[in-house]
């Protein structure tokens, strides 16, 4: 599956997408769709004190 | 609001800790007739006192809140037979608040802890964001320089009377008694709100250290305010401050909670408290794996 298919059945563009390579800050909403589309929810993607989730 | 005579029934199992412990506890509803959507406090009572003690801190709060007020472990009629400083105690609010959400599906949450219960409801809100705010009465900043006070106090040298006091505890309890210390689990709180008050005679936690504590929290970016109240000595600012406790209490609980939105609300907050702390490396890893997976 391409990047551009992900974007297309999340409904997150491939630009957001691509910037969560980076630790730029993001839209709630696209966020919430990207754990969506993984079935999975928010907090298996964060952090309490810099260290990243195992 | 005086001590009631009747502590009610034992502990049944609607409310057991995640080690097994039931808590006993009395929810009162506002009396302004609010349903059990409207804000909810916790209260959350000091050493050797139980949930009646919590009545004279529910003055100011009553009117508009629903209430819980509860026996921790080892006290009143809950379960437990050890007390260990705000260390398992965290367990007992943590079970609370998982009640209140379960049973009464509140809007917004807060807590409210008297010193060890303080301590409690500081370390059970740390990780757990249905919790908005706290308001924290005469709370040691770490429970060291409370034991080191309370021996000297009684003619005792503070040493080596205190580790012997952690050794004992550790020894008859499995915890070790600095667990939970306030002065690390703020950290957890983020930006919430969070309310001190104490006592400029409280001899056994030290007003300047208290000073310290809210000087720290707030060069470290913390919301947080501070209330004196002057002459009171431990845990005495609901009998020396009482109308002053009552109005700084609903004060802050209406700011923090009250007047915040509704549910759908402080969900989209806890979303958006969540995406502050994304580790976007983690979700680009899981959707790579994904998609590659997917073909």
């Amino acid at each position: 599956m391409t990047w551009q298919q992900v974007a297309r059945e999340s409904g997150v563009s491939a630009h957001t997408i691509q910037r969560t390579q980076r630790q730029v800050r993001f839209e709630v909403d696209g966020i919430l769709a990207l754990a969506g589309w993984l079935g999975r929810p928010i907090e298996d993607f964060t952090v309490d004190d810099g260290t990243a989730p195992s | 609001m005086e001590e009631c005579a009747n502590q009610g029934g034992g502990a049944g199992d609607d409310v057991v800790t995640s080690d097994g412990v039931p808590i006993a506890g009395w929810y009162i509803p506002a009396a302004d007739g609010s349903d059990a959507s409207a804000p909810t406090v916790i209260l959350v009572h000091g050493f050797t006192s139980d949930k009646s003690g919590d009545l004279p801190y529910a003055i100011g709060l009553h009117e508009h809140f629903n209430l819980i007020a509860f026996d921790e472990r080892n006290s009143g009629r809950s379960g437990g037979t050890q007390t260990t400083a705000g260390v398992l105690e965290q367990n007992d609010v943590r079970a609370m608040v998982d009640w209140v959400e379960r049973v009464k599906r509140p809007d917004h949450v807060g807590l409210f802890g008297v010193s060890m219960g303080a301590a409690a409801v500081l370390a059970a809100a740390g990780h757990d964001p249905r919790i908005e705010a706290v308001a924290l009465d005469s709370m040691h900043t770490r429970i060291v320089y409370q034991f080191e006070q309370r021996l000297e106090k009684h003619g005792h040298p503070a040493y080596p009377g205190t580790w012997a006091t952690f050794i004992g505890a550790w020894l008859r309890t499995g915890t070790w008694l600095s667990g939970v210390d306030p002065a690390d689990t703020i950290a957890a709180m983020g930006e919430r709100p969070i309310m001190l008050t104490h006592g400029t005679a409280d001899d056994e936690d030290l007003p300047e250290r208290t000073q310290a504590f809210f000087d720290d929290a707030l060069a470290a970016g913390r919301t947080i305010e501070l209330h004196w109240c002057d002459g009171a000595k431990h845990a005495q600012v609901d009998d020396v401050c009482g109308d002053d406790l009552a109005q700084w209490l609903s004060d802050f609980f209406t700011r923090n909670l009250a007047q915040r939105g509704t549910g759908q609300d402080r969900r989209l907050r806890t979303y958006a408290a969540a995406v502050r702390r994304l580790h976007p490396p983690t979700l680009h890893a899981a959707l790579d794996a994904e998609r590659r997976s997917a073909g």
